[in-house]
């Protein structure tokens, strides 16, 4: 008389096996991640491009991502920004059917018959597939949100370092501008007659709201030095403002050469 | 003479898969294509992902439905819970910081592009100043401004392209014999939407530069 092995899935065994899904997933994971930063990442490469897209297909969110980030670029490049393409648009609308509409009941229905009536052949496949169109998005997303937090404050940080400098230097610009219509004015009208010396800095442009701005002036030679009111990195984080740090930019310049610009800290 | 047939046998537990990714698929591509908008994308993948939500709700609901033990279906249900809370958290964190990046790019090509004004606008007005003698009883500054800058007309750019793209502009606002002013725009962001330039575009940096007998002076519309 022959025996029959009962195979359903035990609720002891669910543990176990989870934890072993779990840990080859991730491994599954970081491959499908080498992969298609190694092999599809090529940015100059065209059709390296639209592999990339389409491997990143399973990761709707990013593709979305992606393109507010490319259609900024386009803008700050003076281009009007592109609509999202037909070919986008399906790639987009096939990672979220994949996961959700294939994936998932392929899954589900996999782990019922597992769970109710034991082991069958096609049962492993189909756990396979549904778990690799529905967890590849599922696993990636934890991971990915922290780095993307971390990734955030980073450009926050030097954003805001990069934003103030800008501004110093548009203030100076402005400075050197009232400087040498100074030296350019007759001494007798209350110019430099040819040099700067005896250049008041307005009074109006001593201060901003990010620095504050001193001349020194030796005859055809200015020098015009920006020191820190606030943090630059506080510009853009969430972070209190901290003590300003002393990064300074200096400027010289002369009645006939463009204005020379030096940096000191993470302004360099 | 009856035509042939092809009957194709699948099992009960196939068909009802099947049927269930059939109703995916016209669920979740149906709100796609009704809320599709080319321009406003995430409002498109937004509302697609809130439909493939509820379809996962409504699937585990079905797929863990007794004899499944209450156990298993509780820790079903919690682990679809938690991946939505996650998946929804990290696709509006995606979103969220997407959009900050677009601003912050904006903003930048703003302060870059009120710069490069500055410093291209400026050197037009200086030889216009350096050009008049020092000793000098009344020289017309709108007179020695065409002199330096031939063919400028008020109210229209002066300034050649010097690359493909490049989108700065000088356009003449004011040429008399006291007065001469250049407002300099570009295609970048300015503070006000709504500000219109003077080359009839909304929402664009302006700023403008005026050299009188007293030396130049400089303002920021937008």
């Amino acid at each position: 008389m022959a025996s029959t092995t009962d195979t359903r899935l035990r609720s002891s065994e669910i543990p176990r096996r989870s934890a072993w899904t779990l840990v080859t997933a991730a491994a599954l994971v970081l491959v499908m991640a080498f992969v298609r930063a190694n092999v599809v990442s090529d940015p100059m490469d065209p059709e390296r491009q639209i592999a990339r897209q389409v491997g990143m297909f399973q990761y709707p969110h990013a593709l979305a991502a992606g393109l507010t980030i490319a259609r900024a670029l386009e803008e700050f490049s003076g281009k009007h920004p592109q609509a999202m393409t037909p070919r986008l648009a399906s790639l987009i609308l096939l990672g979220i059917l994949s996961t959700t509409a294939i994936g998932m009941p392929i899954l589900l229905a996999s782990m019922r018959r597992r769970l109710l009536e034991g082991r069958a052949p096609f049962l492993r496949i189909g756990a396979i597939v549904g778990f690799l169109l529905a967890g590849g998005w599922a696993l990636s997303l934890f991971p990915a949100t922290i780095l993307q937090r971390q990734g955030r404050a980073t450009l926050a940080s030097n954003q805001g370092i990069q934003r103030v400098r800008d501004e110093m230097i548009n203030s100076m610009t402005e400075i050197s501008l009232v400087a040498r219509g100074y030296a350019r004015r007759p001494a007798g009208k209350n110019g430099g007659g040819g040099t700067f010396d005896g250049f008041a800095l307005p009074s109006r442009l001593q201060r901003t709201t990010r620095a504050t701005y001193e001349v020194s002036a030796q005859e055809t030679t200015l020098v015009i030095t920006g020191r820190l009111l606030i943090d630059p990195v506080s510009v853009f984080t969430a972070a209190p403002e901290l003590p300003a740090p002393d990064w300074t930019v200096r400027c010289i310049i002369t009645p006939s050469r463009d204005p020379k610009f030096t940096y000191t800290g993470r302004f360099e | 003479m009856a035509s042939p047939t092809i009957t194709i046998e699948i099992s009960r537990e196939i068909a009802v898969v099947l049927v269930w990714i059939l109703a995916g698929v016209i669920i979740i591509g149906g709100t796609f294509i009704a809320s599709y908008d080319a321009v406003d994308h995430w409002a498109t993948v937004n509302a697609t992902s809130l439909a493939g939500a509820l379809y996962l709700g409504a699937l585990t609901g079905a797929f863990l439905r007794p004899p499944v033990s209450n156990r298993v279906r509780l820790a079903g249900l919690a682990f679809l819970a938690a991946l939505m809370a996650t998946g929804a958290y990290g696709w509006r964190s995606m979103e969220e910081t997407s959009r900050w990046q677009r601003g912050l790019l904006l903003d930048i090509r703003s302060t870059i592009g009120r710069g490069i004004l500055m410093r291209t606008i400026l050197p037009t007005l200086e030889a216009v100043e350096e050009s008049i003698p020092r000793r000098h009883g009344s020289t017309s500054l709108g007179r020695r401004f065409l002199d330096v800058h031939p063919g400028a007309v008020v109210g229209s750019n002066f300034r050649t392209p010097e690359w493909k793209g490049d989108s700065v502009q000088f356009v003449v606002t004011e040429l008399s014999d006291t007065a001469v002013t250049v407002t300099g725009i570009d295609i970048a962001r300015g503070w006000d939407s709504d500000f219109r330039n003077v080359a009839g575009r909304t929402g664009l940096i302006q700023t403008w530069y005026r050299l009188t007998k007293e030396g130049i002076s400089y303002g920021i519309d937008n």
